[in-house]
């Protein structure tokens, strides 16, 4: 039997350690001389390490966290004329809550001119928890930024746990979008809600130019515009895959970075391979992510 | 506060040209999602409680005299359909040439001169004819009710006394929606609770090819 | 041929007055029930008309936007001057009961294409109940057609008693449906006293000729009333 299902894993944690985990990861991604990333901040804090491999940020979690009442921070700030992407290497598993139940607020800080692609891997609600989330989402003007987030809504024939995730995006100081999913609400698996899909995908794309969009008819997903300049794809599947594909081709995710930065980002990017957050506790991070080309069409 | 006012605003006949509307159910119908009085108690008890309750919050605050340019802003942040800000506008305007005649002496309208959205507009027109802040909440709730459960009559051929059924269970819940937006402080607190079907019918029943209903 | 050239058009309605008139262009709704020749009737008013009167149309539809798109194919006016509104099921409501859709629709034309003399408003079909908001429209007719049989006048409803003038449309196949303009005619007036009715066959070119010089006198009387 699964320890987490019991609520002992979280039990024993809690005895041993004496609290629940309040920790918080910063990153600061500057432009550094000679046009380099430079990565700064407090970039591991358990359970949460990152790791910088020249343009991607990788997250990565550690232990079976959250649970009980953890309650982790994450801040990325990247500098302006930066493009980075930011990517997770497993799943995060939100366990059994205690108390108020976990938390995990996300705050980022894009600057003018900057570019983020935020993908993340999957957060699975196991059974018996209860998750807060927070992405908070200031955008410098000029600056691109897509941002992903799908949620498994428990684990394969178990019942979901409770979610509240709240998205929120200014983009100039300019409030844009303010909006969340709550599992617990009446009528949240019915036919006005997930209709019992079991997972939930939303891409968010907010670009100066108005984001490109794909295809606009999906099954179990929509586009939706809550500014000229941002758009959100929404999506309910049956698996992840389902999901991710939904959103992808209502919204295709940045294949490239814009061509002003592309010829000497890269350049530099490969000057500068040596990792400058190493601190992960394991091997690399998978190398490979979903590559895609400039019409938005995944390339595997 | 006024019985006979509350009633007046929450009488379905009210010409605010919701009669035209489902507000995306046409779309949940046609997809089968929505296919009896069961499933059609399930998807407005999900609709009162997501965009029901902000909308019943921004009525309530502007009822209670808070900046209506800063409701209506704060409401749009938290409606990311596109669909479901101009139906709000346009159902708005209605409800400005509403209020034209019943309270000429007070005038509804943005300070750009835009009509406000619909909740916006309803909470000032209550306010207007004399209905206080809690009582608009709860118009607001059952006009969102009423106007879903009629489009889902129109559009089943349902029997009327099951819709009418429906609406007396869900009487807790727009009781229990209406009450749960009395502690905000103002528009910053206006609820932002959304679902992905709900989204999926207000954009796509748009875009329908023969649809009875505006929205 | 039973057909009323001039038809006598002073009656007063016992309705009222109609709407307050500002400096809008003179409303006319167009009723009826379904495929009697609504739409055929708004093609050929602008057809006989629109050289020297500024039209708007606006259309109900119960489905999408099937009549005005009509309209626009057959090229009769301005795609711009035409709009359509849609009435959630109920064709009715829209014209009479919450009128806002449509007088949305009527300020949205009058701002962009204005100034306009004359909007037509069609509603959708509907049965003999259906008539106009006086808050709507200035007149209203109501397009019956042979096809439904020649007792339809006699079963009268609000539409065949109180409408401005009734339009009786398809003549042209009378006999083939066997019916009796006669006992339409006779039956029609006894229903709306010495309100006026027209016969019609809108499939012949002028064929809305008399319907076209009636709107033209209402046009005339509501001006003179206005600046009286
Ligand atoms: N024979 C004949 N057919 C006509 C005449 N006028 C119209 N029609 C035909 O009658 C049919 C219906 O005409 P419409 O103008 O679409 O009728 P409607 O009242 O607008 O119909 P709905 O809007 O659908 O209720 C069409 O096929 C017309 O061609 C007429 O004078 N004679
Ligand atoms: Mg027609």
């Amino acid at each position: 039997m699964d320890p987490l299902a019991d609520g002992a894993l979280d039990r024993r944690r809690h005895e041993l350690s004496g609290s629940w985990t309040d920790t918080e990861v910063s990153v600061r991604l500057s432009r550094g001389a000679g046009g380099a990333t430079r990565v700064e901040g407090v970039l591991c804090s358990a359970p949460v390490w990152t790791r910088w491999d020249g343009d991607t940020l990788w997250l990565i979690g550690s232990g079976a966290s959250p649970v009980g009442e953890d309650h982790i921070r994450v801040r990325v700030d990247v500098g302006p004329g930066v493009a980075a992407s930011v990517r997770s290497v497993a799943a995060t598993m939100v366990y059994a809550a205690r108390g108020v139940g976990t938390r995990w607020d996300t705050e980022i800080h894009v600057a003018d001119d900057a570019h983020l692609d935020w993908r993340p891997e999957p957060v699975i609600l196991t059974g018996r928890s209860r998750h807060r989330a927070t992405t908070r989402i200031h955008a410098g003007t000029g600056s691109t930024v897509t941002l992903d987030e799908v949620v498994v809504l428990g684990r394969v024939d178990e019942p979901t746990g409770a979610l509240c995730s709240t998205l929120d995006v200014r983009v100039a100081d300019t409030p844009v979008l303010l909006t969340s999913l709550d599992t617990t609400l009446p009528g949240w698996s019915g036919p006005a809600g997930t209709a019992g899909a079991s997972v939930v995908a939303n891409r968010l794309h907010s670009s100066p130019d108005g984001p490109r969009t794909g295809q606009v008819e999906v099954g179990g997903a929509t586009l939706l515009e809550p500014a000229p300049t941002c758009r959100v794809a929404v999506a309910a599947a049956h698996d992840v895959p389902a999901a991710r594909h939904a959103v992808e081709t209502l919204l295709p995710s940045p294949g490239t970075r814009p061509a002003v930065h592309e010829e000497e980002t890269n350049e530099q990017f490969d000057r500068n391979r040596t990792p400058l957050a190493s601190c992960t506790p394991g091997g690399l991070p998978p190398d490979s992510d979903d590559h895609v080309d400039r019409r938005g069409e995944e390339v595997h | 506060m006024s019985l006979a006012a509350l009633l007046l605003l929450a009488d379905g006949r009210l010409p605010d040209g919701t009669h035209a509307h489902s507000h995306g159910l046409e779309h949940a119908v046609e997809r089968g999602r929505v296919h009896d009085a069961g499933s059609l108690a399930d998807y407005v008890t999900c609709r009162l409680w997501t965009s029901g309750r902000t909308d019943a919050a921004a009525a309530r605050l502007a009822a209670a005299g808070v900046d209506p340019d800063g409701i209506d802003d704060a409401w749009c942040v938290r409606t990311p359909s596109a669909v479901a800000r101009s139906t709000a506008r346009s159902l708005g305007r209605s409800l400005v040439r509403t209020a034209s005649h019943l309270v000429p002496e007070q005038p509804i309208a943005r300070s750009d001169g835009r009509p406000p959205v619909q909740p916006v507009a309803f909470g000032l027109l209550a306010t207007a004819i004399g209905c206080d802040p809690p009582e608009t909440a709860l118009a607001t709730v059952h006009g969102m009710a009423g106007t879903l459960a009629a489009a889902g009559l129109r559009l089943l051929s349902l029997d009327p006394f099951d819709v009418t059924g429906l609406l007396h269970d869900l009487r807790p819940d727009v009781d229990a929606v209406a009450a749960s937006t009395a502690d905000l402080g103002g528009f910053d607190d206006l609820p932002h609770a959304s679902t992905p079907f709900a989204e999926v019918d207000l954009e796509r029943q748009a875009g329908m090819p023969n649809r009875l209903f505006r929205s | 041929m039973h057909r009323h050239d001039d038809p006598h058009s002073h009656h007063e309605t016992a309705d009222g007055p109609a709407r307050a008139r500002g400096d809008g262009a003179f409303r006319v709704g167009i009723g009826g029930p379904v495929g009697t020749g609504k739409t055929a009737l708004v093609a050929a008013l602008c057809a006989v008309m629109s050289d020297d009167v500024r039209i708007g149309v606006v259309t109900n539809d119960i489905y999408t936007t099937e009549d005005a798109d009509t309209l626009k194919r057959r090229g009769v006016l301005d795609a711009s001057r035409i709009v359509a509104v849609e009435t959630g099921c109920c064709p009715h409501t829209a014209i009479r009961e919450d009128i806002t859709a449509n007088l949305d629709a009527i300020e949205d034309l009058e701002e962009r294409e204005g100034p306009l003399d004359l909007v037509l408003v069609e509603s959708g079909g509907d049965n003999l109940t259906l008539t106009f908001s006086t808050g709507l429209v200035d007149v209203q007719l109501f397009v019956l057609d042979v096809a439904g049989g020649d007792k339809v006048p006699r079963k009268g409803g609000p539409g065949v008693t109180r409408s401005d003038l009734l339009v009786i449309n398809k003549i042209d196949i009378a006999h083939l449906v066997h019916a009796d303009l006669g006992v339409m005619e006779r039956d029609a007036a006894m229903q709306r006293g010495d309100r006026p009715t027209v016969f019609v066959s809108l499939n012949e070119a002028e064929g809305a000729e008399p319907v076209a010089s009636w709107i033209r006198s209402q046009m005339a009387r509501s001006t003179a009333a206005a600046t009286s």
